[in-house]
């Protein structure tokens, strides 16, 4: 980091001393100018996650009255070279830049003279800098009714036993209901306040729920819900659903998950040989 | 009465048949829907209140889709470094407010529970983004009102 911070240290050194060369009547070391933005560059610096260095984007250097005033008088165009030169240094350093640096110089009469103060800052953070967030231990966040489950057809239970579960007809849904008439995606039962509810998705045919048709509903054991001619029942028994349905699988065995690597084939010929 | 006032006339009457014309056919499609699309259609005045740490600050009156993050081309603008630039989409669809995360680095929660595909949400739900709690709610509550869990 010390060799980066030098390196820096005299490239800006170049560009700054061919900016201040010019002047005339100007005590301000060049030296001292470029050791100041290098370290304010060096500091500046913010990582995102994947480790890209962002370089600042926004520089004050603050001078003494007097020294600003000979400074803009005998070079107006100072800020700009500045700009140009910390560009070319952070795209050389292989620091990213947010947006083109800027270079404003501002007065502070609590400064000596020939003393000079340097600032780099970020504009914006970069919007990559979503800082992480370290999550509180959830306090129990879906707690599920014990032995929620969903009667298919009168033949089949389905367990619910996850927080949301999606009722359609397209098979990404954790109930897949083969039949033309249910929507592709029909209805969703999810939990809220502990208790599942269950809300229609626009359905073509519509959601019944005890023959009424519904928006949003709260299910409770019984409840018997209509998707398009296909009857669900809710239940709840902590027993676990009746033992006289079998348990619901797809219709159609879902894809299968997981890398599907190329077996190897053991060559003997190797060690044997 | 002069040919001139009778042409007028006639261009009047003209034009209102020609309006009503456009009123029937319109009223005439709307009819064709059925009564449940018809609501789906209809966006229901509907608020997310931001809450920073239980204090409400803005009242969203939510549109047809709405993107959620810091970025500033969003539709709900979430000042939080742990809201990620893009990070959730609500939209009035098939009826109901879905809401999308959209792959944001500290993820969506809603009444605590991690948002995963599309969830279905509704009034008094509140959606956790980084810090901030969003709470759907048909009005905007007094300010400096707090949410009770």
């Amino acid at each position: 980091m010390a060799n980066q911070l030098d390196r820096i240290e005299e490239r800006i050194e170049q560009f700054v001393e061919s900016a201040l060369s010019r002047l005339i009547g100007i005590q301000i070391s060049a030296v001292d100018v470029a050791a100041q933005l290098a370290r304010a560059l060096n500091e500046g610096v913010r990582r995102t996650e994947e480790g890209k260095p962002f370089a600042p984007d926004k520089y004050a250097l603050t001078f003494h009255p007097d020294d600003a005033q000979t400074l803009l008088e005998s070079a107006p165009g100072l800020h700009g070279e500045l700009a140009r030169g910390l560009l070319e240094v952070a795209r050389e350093c292989e620091y990213l830049v947010f947006r083109d640096p800027v270079v404003t110089i501002a007065v502070d009469p609590t400064l000596r003279p020939r003393e000079l103060r340097v600032v780099a800052w970020h504009s914006t953070a970069p919007l990559e800098f979503t800082q992480a967030m370290q999550r509180q231990p959830k306090t129990n966040p879906g707690a599920l009714p014990s032995g929620a489950y969903l009667i298919v057809e009168g033949n089949r239970h389905f367990p619910l036993d996850r927080p949301v579960v999606n009722i359609g007809r397209r098979l990404d849904n954790h109930l897949i209901l083969d039949d033309p008439r249910v929507s592709r995606t029909h209805a969703q039962i999810r939990i809220r306040n502990g208790r599942f509810e269950i809300f229609d998705l626009g359905s073509s045919a519509g959601t019944l729920v005890n023959g009424q048709e519904i928006h949003q509903h709260l299910l409770l054991t019984g409840d018997v819900v209509e998707l398009a001619g296909t009857r669900l029942v809710y239940g709840e028994d902590p027993g676990g659903p009746p033992d006289e349905t079998p348990a619901y699988s797809p219709p159609f065995p879902p894809k299968p998950s997981g890398d599907q690597r190329t077996r190897v084939i053991p060559r003997d010929n190797d060690e044997t040989s | 009465m002069t040919p001139e006032a009778l042409l007028l006339i006639l261009r009047v009457f003209a034009a209102l048949v020609l309006y009503a014309f456009f009123g029937f056919a319109i009223l005439a499609i709307w009819r064709s829907i059925p009564a449940r699309k018809r609501d789906e259609l209809i966006i229901p005045e509907t608020y997310a209140n931001e809450y920073h740490e239980n204090v409400l600050s803005h009242g969203h009156r939510l549109g047809a889709v709405n993107l959620i993050g810091r970025a500033a081309d969003n539709t709900i603008v979430l000042s939080d470094e742990r809201v990620s630039a893009h990070h959730a989409r609500i939209s009035f669809t098939g009826g109901q407010w879905q809401l999308e995360d959209l792959g944001s680095r500290n993820g969506t929660f809603v009444n605590e529970l991690p948002v995963e595909g599309v969830l279905v949400v509704t009034m008094g739900d509140r959606i956790q983004l980084g810090t901030v709690t969003l709470q759907l709610s048909q009005e905007v509550p007094i300010a400096d009102m707090t949410f009770t869990s």
